[in-house]
Formats: C-alpha cells, sequence, structure tokens
C-alpha cells in the first residue's frame, strides 16, 4: 500500500483544521482545530453530547468528517485511514473487548491483529498493568478498572506513538482513577502522545494541555494554569447560604452578574470585575440572614471558567436566534 | 392478572414497533410460503422428461407406441441415440424416465409375434419411479392392439398378437426404491445448510451487538482477513457435522455411495464454503443476531422447498423453475444423489461444481465489499 501522504516525523503528532462532522441537518463536530505535540498530555474534555466521542472516531479513522481535513502522525485520516490505524492505540468508550476470551486471549487477539512481535513487551504490560494473577480471568468478569486497563494493554502492544483513550475513567472509582493516570503518566515517559476525554473537571488539571469542546465547538484550547486567565475581567464570589432557589433567581438579576451556580449549601458567582462586593452583594441578596461575612471573593477554577464560558456562548447564540427570528419577521411583516 | 403483566405486554409491543424489518418479516414471510405452496409445489408430475431411442424410427408402429406415451400428459419426450447416451441423460438427469424401441419393433408384430421394449426409470426419487413406472403400463395393456393401426388405413387388418408389448423394466440407481436413499442424501445438504447459515449469520452482527465491532474496525485488519477468518472455523465445523451424518446415512441407514467418496467429499467442502459466505453475507446486512437468524431462515425455507429436495423441480410451473438455479441447495441435492446413488463422476457433474464454487467467489466478494471499516 503506498503511504503518500507522511512527511519526515512532523513537529504534531495531529492536527486539525476545520474538522467537521453533520448527522443529517445535526451538526455534531463543528469545524474543530487542534494541534497536539509529540509526549504531551492533551485533555479533551466536554459534557456529554458535545462531540468528543464523534471528533475521537474521526481522528482514528474510523467515522469519515464531513468536512476539514486532519493528519494523524503525518497522515491524512481521510485518505489513508488504514496507515493511521496501524499507528496508533484506541481505547474505545464502551467496553470493546471479548467478554467470553480471558486477558490473556484478549492480548493475544490484538498482538497479532496489530502484527505486533515483541512478547516481553507484551508480558511487561501485562506485568506492569497489574494482570499478573488474573491473565486466565474471563473480560467480561474484570472489574471496571480492570476492564479500562485491559483495553489499554490491548491498545499499546503494537507501541503506538499517540493513543485515544475516551472516558478512560468513567465510572470508576476516585482510588482507581488515580492509578489509571499513574498508568497514563507513565506512558508518556516513554514518548506516547496521549489524548484522553473526560468530563471530570479535576482531571483537566492533570493533562498537559485541555481543550473544551461545547456543542460541537472548540471554546478553549490551552495550558491547564492559563485556563484561569480566560475568565478575564470578572470576579467570583463564594457565598454561604441555605438551598434556596429564590436565591438564584435574585441573584441571576443583580446587575452585572453573568453565571450563577448553587452547589447544595454554595452559590458560585461570577460577576464583572469591580461591579459588586462582598457587602454591596450580601446586602442585595439579602434576606437578613445573610451577611457580608458569608460572602468571600475566591479563585476560579477550572470548571468555573468552563461554565462561565459555556453559558457566554449559549447566551450568544440564544441573542443570535432572537436577533435572526425578529429579523424574518420584519422581513414577513 | 399477575403484577407487571401489561406493562410487560406494551413494552414488547413498543420493542417490535422499533424493528419494522422485523414486522414486515413476520407478515411477508408466511404468505410467501404459502404462496408457494400455493401455487409452485406439486407433488404429482407431469412432464417427466423421457428420454426415446427409437431404433425403429421408419415403422408407424414405434411412433404410436411414442404418441401413445405423450398422450398420458405424463412424459415429455425427446429423441436420443443409443443406449448410452440415454443411462448418461438418466445419470446428470436431463432425462428420468426413458423407452428403448428395438430395431426389429414393427418386424416381429407384423408377423403377430411379441416384441419387448424396455422402460428404463430413475429410481432416486421412488414416488416419480413408481408413478411413472405405473403410466409406462399403458403399453402392456390389451387396448393396445386396438390402438396400434397400419397405415394405409384400408389396408386389410392384420392380426396383431394379443399383448402385442413385453414392457421390460429396468429401475436404475435405487432398484427398491427405497425412501431412505432419495431423502437422506438432500438432508445431508439440508443440515449443512442450517449449521452453517447458523454459525455465520450472526457472525459479523453480533461484533455490534457486543460492541466489540468499533474497537475491531479500529486496527489494521483488512477487511478479507475478518471475513475470511471468520468463515473458516465454521467452515472446518461444518465439513466435520458433514462427515459425520454422511457416516450415518452410509453405514446406519445403508444409503450407498456409488461414486467416489473423494468427489463427495468435494462436493461438501465446495457447498459448505457457498453457504458460510451466504451467511455472511446476511449477518452484513442485519443490525441485529435476530435479524440475522430471521434472514437465514428466510434462505432455509425456500431451499428446502425449491432444490428439488422434495418436489421435482419438473412439477413446477414453467415460470418459477428458474427459481430453483439461484439457490446453492439445489446444485447440493442434485450433486449429491448423482454421486451416492447413480455414481455420477466429475464429467456429469462439472456444471453443478463450477455453478457452486461461483456462488461462494460472489458471496464472499460481496461480503468483503460490502464490509466497511468505518461506523
Ligand atoms: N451516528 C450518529 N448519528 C446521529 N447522531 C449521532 C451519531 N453519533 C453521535 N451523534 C450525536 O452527536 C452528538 C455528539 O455525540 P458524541 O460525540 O458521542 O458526544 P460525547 O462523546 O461528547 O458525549 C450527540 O448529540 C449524539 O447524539
Ligand atoms: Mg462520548
Amino acid at each position: 500500500m503506498p503511504e503518500p501522504t507522511a512527511p519526515p516525523a512532523p513537529e504534531f503528532a495531529l492536527s486539525a483544521r476545520a474538522l467537521t462532522r453533520r448527522f443529517g441537518d445535526f451538526t455534531a463536530v463543528d469545524g474543530i482545530d487542534l494541534e497536539l505535540r509529540r509526549g504531551e498530555i492533551f485533555g479533551f474534555l466536554g459534557p456529554n453530547g458535545a462531540g468528543k466521542t464523534t471528533t475521537i472516531r474521526i481522528l482514528c479513522g474510523i467515522l469519515t468528517p464531513t468536512s476539514g481535513t486532519a493528519h494523524v502522525l503525518g497522515y491524512d485520516v481521510a485518505r489513508d485511514p488504514e496507515a493511521v490505524k496501524r499507528r496508533i492505540g484506541y481505547v474505545s468508550q464502551q467496553f470493546g473487548l471479548y467478554g467470553d476470551l480471558s486477558v490473556d486471549e484478549n492480548v493475544r487477539f490484538y498482538a497479532d491483529i496489530y502484527g505486533a512481535t515483541d512478547r516481553a513487551y507484551r508480558e511487561h504490560l501485562l506485568e506492569h498493568y497489574g494482570f499478573k494473577d488474573k491473565r486466565r480471568r474471563l473480560a467480561g468478569a474484570l472489574s471496571g478498572g480492570f476492564k479500562q486497563r485491559l483495553a489499554l494493554v490491548c491498545a499499546l502492544t503494537h507501541k503506538p506513538k499517540l493513543v485515544f483513550l475516551d472516558e478512560p475513567t468513567a465510572g470508576v472509582d476516585p482510588v482507581t482513577r488515580k492509578e489509571l493516570w499513574d498508568l497514563f503518566y507513565s506512558l508518556t515517559a516513554d514518548g506516547t502522545t496521549l489524548f484522553v476525554t473526560t468530563h471530570y473537571m479535576e482531571e483537566a488539571e492533570r493533562c498537559d494541555r485541555v481543550a473544551f469542546i461545547f456543542r460541537g465547538k472548540l471554546v478553549l484550547n490551552d495550558a491547564p494554569d492559563k485556563v484561569k486567565a480566560h475568565l478575564g475581567e470578572r470576579d467570583l464570589f463564594h457565598v454561604r447560604c441555605r438551598y434556596d432557589p429564590e436565591l438564584v433567581r435574585r441573584a441571576r438579576e443583580l446587575p452585572g452578574v453573568e453565571t450563577v451556580n448553587q452547589f447544595g449549601t454554595t452559590l458560585r458567582l461570577i460577576v464583572e470585575r469591580g461591579r459588586l462586593t462582598p457587602e454591596t452583594l450580601a446586602r442585595a441578596l439579602g434576606n437578613g440572614e445573610l451577611t457580608a461575612a458569608h460572602v468571600y471573593p475566591t479563585e476560579p477554577t477550572m470548571e468555573d471558567v468552563f461554565v462561565n464560558l459555556t453559558s457566554r456562548l449559549a447566551a450568544e447564540a440564544e441573542a443570535q436566534d432572537a436577533a435572526l427570528d425578529a429579523a424574518a419577521s420584519r422581513g414577513l411583516a | 392478572m399477575k403484577l407487571g403483566y401489561v406493562a410487560v405486554v406494551r413494552k414488547e409491543f413498543t420493542h417490535i414497533r422499533r424493528e419494522p424489518r422485523m414486522l414486515s418479516f413476520i407478515f411477508m414471510g408466511p404468505l410467501l410460503f404459502l404462496l408457494l405452496f400455493g401455487y409452485a409445489l406439486r407433488l404429482t408430475l407431469e412432464n417427466v422428461p423421457m428420454a426415446v431411442w427409437n431404433e425403429d424410427p421408419k415403422s408407424v408402429l414405434s411412433l404410436q407406441i411414442e404418441d401413445r406415451l405423450a398422450s398420458t400428459g405424463y412424459f415429455r419426450l425427446h429423441k436420443v441415440d443409443g443406449v448410452e447416451q440415454l443411462e448418461r441423460e438418466l445419470v446428470d438427469g436431463r432425462a428420468r424416465a426413458g423407452i428403448h424401441i428395438p430395431a426389429d419393433l414393427s418386424a416381429k408384430l407384423f408377423d403377430g409375434e411379441r416384441a419387448t421394449v424396455t422402460m428404463y426409470v430413475d429410481g432416486t426419487m421412488p414416488a416419480i419411479a413408481t408413478a411413472t413406472r405405473g403410466e409406462g403400463g399403458v403399453l402392456g395393456g390389451d387396448e393396445l392392439s386396438a390402438q396400434l393401426h397400419f397405415d394405409p388405413p384400408d389396408a386389410p387388418p392384420r392380426k396383431l398378437a394379443k399383448r402385442p408389448l413385453i414392457v421390460e423394466e429396468k429401475v436404475l440407481f435405487n432398484p427398491e426404491l427405497r425412501d431412505q436413499n432419495f431423502f437422506l442424501p438432500g438432508v445431508i445438504g439440508l443440515l449443512i445448510m442450517q449449521v452453517a447459515l447458523v454459525l455465520t449469520s450472526t457472525a459479523l452482527v453480533r461484533e455490534r451487538e457486543y460492541k466489540t465491532f468499533e474497537q475491531l474496525i479500529v486496527t489494521p485488519v483488512s477487511g478479507a482477513g475478518l471475513i475470511l477468518g471468520k468463515i473458516t472455523p465454521y467452515a472446518l465445523i461444518a465439513i466435520l457435522d458433514a462427515v459425520l451424518v454422511v457416516s450415518v446415512a452410509h453405514f446406519w441407514f445403508q444409503v450407498p455411495i456409488a461414486g467416489s467418496v473423494a468427489l463427495l467429499a468435494l462436493l461438501v467442502v465446495l457447498f459448505v464454503a457457498g453457504v458460510l459466505s451466504l451467511g455472511m453475507v446476511l449477518s452484513s446486512y442485519a443490525e441485529t443476531q435476530q435479524q440475522a437468524m430471521f434472514y437465514a431462515v428466510f434462505v432455509l425455507i425456500p431451499s428446502l422447498l425449491l432444490s428439488g429436495f422434495v418436489f421435482p423441480i419438473e412439477a413446477m410451473p414453467k415460470g418459477l423453475q428458474p427459481l430453483p438455479h439461484f439457490l446453492p441447495l439445489t446444485y447440493f441435492v442434485s450433486s449429491v444423489r448423482g454421486i451416492m446413488l447413480k455414481g455420477a463422476g466429475l464429467d456429469v457433474l462439472g456444471r453443478d461444481f463450477v455453478a457452486l464454487g461461483c456462488f461462494t467467489l460472489l458471496f464472499v466478494g460481496l461480503s468483503i465489499r460490502r464490509f466497511r471499516k468505518t461506523l
């Protein structure tokens, strides 16, 4: 098979331009640009249905993009998907191994199918991933965490330079999640590039770079410690209060308030810079119980930034739709 | 009413409604089979192909014998030249019956002697054979002498022997007309087909249902590698199955193997390959394993009815007679009877073998072509 598209060791493990995928009139992935440097852990964040899996499937060559291009390890995914498939590893969101095959049998199958000849490496992987005494266990009988590990081993036998992990830690307990992340780090130590999707915000902090996808569009793409700067000229307040929907409603109507989120007995407000102080805020929310002592300015978390960005984006989209509707009805009149 | 009964009924109906394809199968299937039985399938035979070797063709008497046979409506006569050709046609199935009229027929009859004609009957389908012999009896009766005329009609009548014809019968291939010999070779094909179709028709769609498909197509596995890789193990299993069934049929039920065992083995291999690859095609069209099973049944039943396994193809309406040629089982049934009962060789069965080979190539090609390594 000709492999015409491979340039000599490109700087980026992956680069995508204006990647778009539609299902009918629904645009699941909408003009995404991405660049992954070699050896980094790239975190791809977004709520359910944002388009993470769809993006990964395109990048792995198992879903054709409607438009746009992507080069993975130097190969054009749409033109030469098989060249890409030979060189990447992919762990799908849903457990995709054979439940009625044992650990060893699954690993052997995938190693053979990739033509992976390094048996010692296979043994090393199985040991390193904790399968020493589980090799004859049926894959279907493994715990969630070990299923993920096994899927990872199966995706690694051919030593891929780039590995896609689609929500590898979903539904896994925190201890196991930490163990999985340790394994991810050990992978990058060997120079492997990791593309990880998640909707756990705290996992984003562990990545070298994060991108946030919302309704198919890339909202942000930066290093985790720079994400907070995207909040721009805004203050963040943390309010301790009783759970009260009325309080949220009132907070939303205050001047300069952009986003209000209630987490149980705390309220987080993102406000235009300098519009409110703890005192004015307590008074404005004022139900008598609240004082400035319950309100304090705080540092934004990554989650605050994403929530703020998406709500601004949603508001913009709404305003645009309203403007279009208005124009349409004027046109009709 | 038991708790939850109504809820379960409603839920099941909802499942059914969500699969319109299945629903159309559930109603179209029985209708189709009913039409087949109503219009196409007959056990009684008309137009049994009969090879006539007439060594006394100039004689009016011999022509009258031919007319007599044709007028029963039971036989469709065609001429052959010599006993070799006649027997050959019985082997390859172009004729199911035959008659030899000897050169001295008219001479003997004119002399008031009795003449001997030989009826050949293909014994592989006992029902046809019995009926054929019965119809052939028209030549042996008393009335025949009254019906044999001499030309010109005004010539003085000559006295014929009381029963002018001696009909000698030769039942070939299955002289005792054992029903097992008729059924079991065909059953071998049906069993192979059932096992093979069920094994493969779910093979691809199972990967989809168990969600292993995505993880599989992201690997460099090739379409051909996957399809052929999936067929091979089932091929071995189906062939072992065939060995078992043939052995029991032969050693226990005493069905003869008149021809070459090697040829029989080749036939089984070809047939297994064809049916397994057909199963792969079905699998590539099905969305669920349940659907795949439906498809398999949908191939199996028409094969059973139209392959000549039970119902003779000659008895089907002319318009439907091309249909069996699209079914691999048709070629298997005629070949397996040919080998086991008639001792037919590759010279006779070559066309059937080629047809089976073509099916395999077609189906394998189609399933590889239909296989997409994308979601
Ligand atoms: N094959 C498909 N046909 C139609 N819609 C699809 C298909 N695959 C995904 N979608 C839609 O595209 C959107 C993005 O899905 P997905 O990429 O799976 O999101 P995520 O992985 O971020 O949760 C969802 O709204 C989903 O319903
Ligand atoms: Mg997903």
